[in-house]
């Protein structure tokens, strides 16, 4: 009697470790294909301008106008360069909108006083509830910005806060400490006027640490210093030339960056804006567009340029990168769970039958999945219940493949982007796409196993980023449960 | 969605699905081949094989990396040393010097300079010179060439054989240029759009504009400066067909272009077109008909659009009133002052502004309204009519 039970533990066991090493595989080999899918997409994407064209547009009276929204919660250190950079974008017809989100530092008043601000004559709609807004201000000064003062309600209120007070067709929503590329605008607007059922537009963030920043632009690209900032570069690649390419191309695109992402203002309006109640607000905001016009049968199109055109500063300590990690898995519960509707639901195309169920199998519960195969595969060896070439295969697809993952990553950005020119920084992200394999992926796989448990408990709340300053150091501290960073 | 976008698309497809289907292949074979002997189970074996074969792809491509690498800074240095004599070759022939034995040679050593510099000079010169080297391109097969390459799935490809064959001259290439007009590709598409317009044939410039208005915005946007100059013959000779049509997109479209071209021009009769049902042909026509000389019926029109119950018509009107500054419109113009929607208060404070010493009074009047909005809105204007901000109309 104990033998059989024992024989069947072993059975069951060996069939779970199987099973795992069987999904991780099959986790990298659809990496792969996208990766390929993505490969073959960027060839054919011209998205720079070329010089004439730039001419043209930059002096063409058709170019629609866009309001960047800006919120910006204690950025008293940083708000003048960023508004500065965003104000001398390379667009012919934007604005800037600052929502200053409750700030307890002196953001405002140095707005005020750099801008020579005075309270203007708009007033927001009531197209979507936000908290109180206490004053709008604009510039005495031939310059397009606006400053919202509301009460603190966090990022998706703040951009909200935005929405009804902006009159562009197209808003582009960033954080205040982007670090947009001057031409930014110009290359996320194209689809818009490409083809008129584009409705939101996400391009690629790229991480800052260690690039020369002046006057909030970037200068000069290296490689991050830091062996942390580094890894994170290599998983934005993998996720944004391989995932986001190639989710764009079937038009089944679930994340816009919180970072950088334009939308058309009327199919903001119309879905209610970004939900407040949620730390993925990005993500949420997405699939709620794609479901909207899905069930109304309407054509449209969410797209990604894999143009880099947002700069970002990743956190270099591994608490703020556990929060962050943590934060992001949550807003991928929440966005799966808000939308179950969809899932394996023909009714919503691609999105039902692949987008939704990649996340919520491989996205969603693939951490965890990974977690508990790395914890099966060292119990069973040291009971002896698995054997070694289990337990070696298992290293094999989570860890091997995974480092020609990332390094197939590296080389899809030498073919295509080629944003480093040095050949020492190749060299050192080469490095680090193979170190990061060897405990940095585990431990990200561990916060977000937590990060989903966290999220099925529906614990709410961002947590401090602290951040390290483009310019000089400096910690911007943060309240529980306002937002200050930005998720990719 | 365009055939060419299609089959790009699905070209895409193809390459990825025949990528898989190469390394579905090579895993059996390597599993079979390779690692037949090891007494493994099938996962492992599987897993081998395809750490095998990415290992080997990775290791291949990092090797086509790197050549080509060395390949770009081989030709970069080749190219440096032979552009000089190229260029003086040709700029001897441009002179006049028939000979092009050199040339020839140095195209059949150097094809791929030769091109580039062929290509340079024809952008850079005009003329007889222009024509001399479009005839040498010819000569050399060049336009054989990029007339095949008009035809490549790359759309780079397509696009810079458009442009070189739109810096021809005399050489009949407008089959190829008309029929890039339908390319998949905007890129394209604009450039044969720009060649066409530089040859500046009455002909083609009409049948250009005919198509623009079908355009994407993006075309439309990047083609409104060089259509400019051929305003007055576009507002002759085109325009009045494509605004009695019933095609309201064409129609907006050509309007879109005047206001964008802020010229004053003869227009044809549209007035009727600002009782048009669709709230965007009336908008867009009463910002167009505002770059014309103001008159009785227009005026009335203006002053009408104020009423309309569309308030991107009330926005267009304010902007009419303010640019030909419609003193009878005051009365309208102060009613909107009080509008509900902030925009058209702003809007009718701009055009207030604008009209000058009388609206001025009646911002100056308003600034004293019990209605905290309204007094905002003329005390914000009189503040802002100095700094010129106009941009909310």
């Amino acid at each position: 009697m104990m033998l059989g039970l024992s024989i069947n533990f072993y059975k069951i066991f060996n069939f779970f470790e199987y099973f795992i090493i069987f999904y991780v595989g099959l986790i990298a080999v659809i990496y792969f294909l996208m990766m390929t899918l993505g490969y073959f997409g960027l060839r054919n994407y011209r998205a720079r301008f070329k010089r004439e064209e730039l001419e043209a547009l930059l002096k063409s009276p058709l170019m629609p106008q866009v309001s960047i929204l800006a919120p910006a919660y204690n950025e008293a250190a940083t708000c003048r360069d960023s508004v500065r950079a965003m104000l001398k974008l390379h667009y012919p017809n934007h604005e800037v909108i600052v929502i200053n989100d409750g700030s307890k530092d002196d953001t405002l008043d140095i707005l005020i006083e750099e801008f020579r601000l005075y309270r203007s004559s708009r007033v927001p709609s009531d197209a979507i509830l936000t908290k109180p807004i206490k004053a709008i201000y604009e510039s005495r000064d031939p310059l397009r910005l606006v400053v919202i003062d509301k009460e603190n309600g966090g990022k998706a209120d703040s951009l909200n806060a935005g929405l009804n007070v902006a009159r562009a067709p197209l808003v582009c929503a960033v954080d205040a400490d982007s670090l947009l590329e001057s031409d930014a605008l110009l290359l996320s607007v194209k689809p818009f006027l490409e083809d008129p059922a584009t409705i939101a537009v996400g391009g690629t963030i790229r991480i800052a640490n260690g690039c020369s920043v002046e006057h909030g632009r970037v200068t000069r690209i290296v490689a991050p210093g830091s062996m942390l900032a580094k890894f994170q570069a290599i998983e934005y690649m993998r996720a944004f030339l391989g995932g986001r390419v190639a989710f764009s191309f079937v038009n089944a695109l679930l994340i816009i960056s919180g970072a950088f992402g334009v939308f058309r203002r009327d199919a903001m309006l119309a879905i209610g804006g970004f939900f407040p109640d949620t730390v993925g607000e990005d993500m949420e905001i997405v699939v709620r567009m794609h479901r909207t016009w899905r069930e109304a049968k309407k054509e449209y199109r969410i797209v990604f340029i894999p143009e880099p055109v947002c700069w970002t500063e990743v956190p270099e300590s591994l608490k703020i990168l556990h929060r962050q990690r943590n934060r992001w898995q949550r807003g991928t519960v929440d966005s799966l769970w808000f939308h179950r509707k969809m899932i394996f639901n023909p009714k919503y195309g691609v999105i039902g039958t692949f987008a939704f169920p990649y996340f919520l199998m491989f996205e969603m519960f693939g951490p965890a999945v990974e977690a508990t195969g790395y914890f099966l595969t060292v119990i069973g060896l040291f009971m002896n219940i698995i054997s070694w070439k289990a337990a070696f295969l298992f290293f094999l697809v989570s860890v091997v493949f995974g480092i020609l993952l990332s390094v197939s990553a590296l080389i899809l950005e030498e073919l295509t982007m080629r944003r480093y020119p040095s050949f020492t920084d190749a060299v050192k992200l080469f490095v680090a796409a193979i170190i990061e394999n060897f405990g940095f992926r585990q431990l990200m796989t561990l916060w977000r196993a937590e990060g989903l448990i966290d999220g099925i408990r529906r614990k709410q709340g961002w947590g401090a980023m602290e951040r390290k300053g483009f310019q000089a150091t400096q910690a911007v501290q943060q309240q529980p449960g306002v937002p200050q960073d930005q998720l990719p | 969605m365009h055939v060419a976008k299609l089959t790009t698309k699905a070209m895409i497809w193809f390459k990825t699905l025949l990528v898989a289907g190469f390394y579905v292949i090579a895993v059996c074979l390597i599993s079979a081949l390779v690692f037949a002997k090891t007494p493994d189970t099938l996962p492992f074996l599987i897993a081998l094989s395809f750490l095998t074969i990415q290992t080997s792809a990775i290791l291949i491509l990092v090797v086509f990396v790197a050549c080509r690498k060395l390949l770009e800074e081989t030709k970069t240095k080749r190219a440096e040393k032979i552009y000089p004599l190229i260029r003086e070759k040709l700029a001897l022939y441009t002179l006049g010097d028939d000979d092009i034995s050199e040339l020839q040679h140095l195209n059949a050593d150097y094809p791929l300079e030769v091109e580039r510099c062929i290509a340079e000079f024809i952008g850079s010169v005009i003329g007889e010179p222009q024509l001399r080297i479009s005839a040498l391109a010819l000569k050399i097969g060049l336009v054989k060439k990029w007339r095949r390459r008009c035809k490549s799935f790359n759309p780079a490809t397509r696009e810079e054989a458009v442009l070189r064959m739109g810096q021809l001259t005399s050489i009949e290439v407008n089959d190829v240029l008309i029929k890039a007009l339908d390319d998949g590709e905007a890129a394209v598409r604009a450039e044969a759009y720009r060649a066409l317009i530089r040859a500046a044939e009455p002909e083609q410039i009409a049948e250009v504009f005919s198509h623009l208005t079908g355009e994407s915005l993006l075309i439309r946007a990047l083609l409104v400066d060089d259509l400019q100059p051929h305003a007055l013959f576009l507002v002759n000779e085109v325009i009045p067909e494509i605004v009695a049509s019933d095609d309201t997109p064409k129609i907006i479209a050509t309007f879109e272009l005047l206001g964008a071209w802020k010229k004053v021009l003869p227009l044809p009769d549209v007035l009727h077109l600002v009782d048009h049902p669709q709230p965007e042909v009336r908008a867009k026509s009463l910002r167009a008909l505002s770059y014309t000389s103001a008159g009785e019926a227009l005026e009335a029109r203006i002053i009408k659009a104020f009423r309309d119950p569309d308030d991107t018509v009330k926005l267009a009107a304010a902007y009419a009133a303010a640019r030909l500054k419609v003193v009878r419109a005051m009365d309208e113009l102060e009613r909107c002052l009080h509008d509900s929607n902030e925009e058209v208060r702003r809007a009718s404070a701009y055009a207030l502004a604008h009209i000058g010493a009388p609206g001025l009074g009646v911002l100056e009047r308003e600034m004293l309204s019990t209605n905290k909005y309204v007094a905002t809105t003329a005390l914000e204007m009189l503040e802002r009519i100095n700094i010129d901000r106009c941009e909310y109309i």
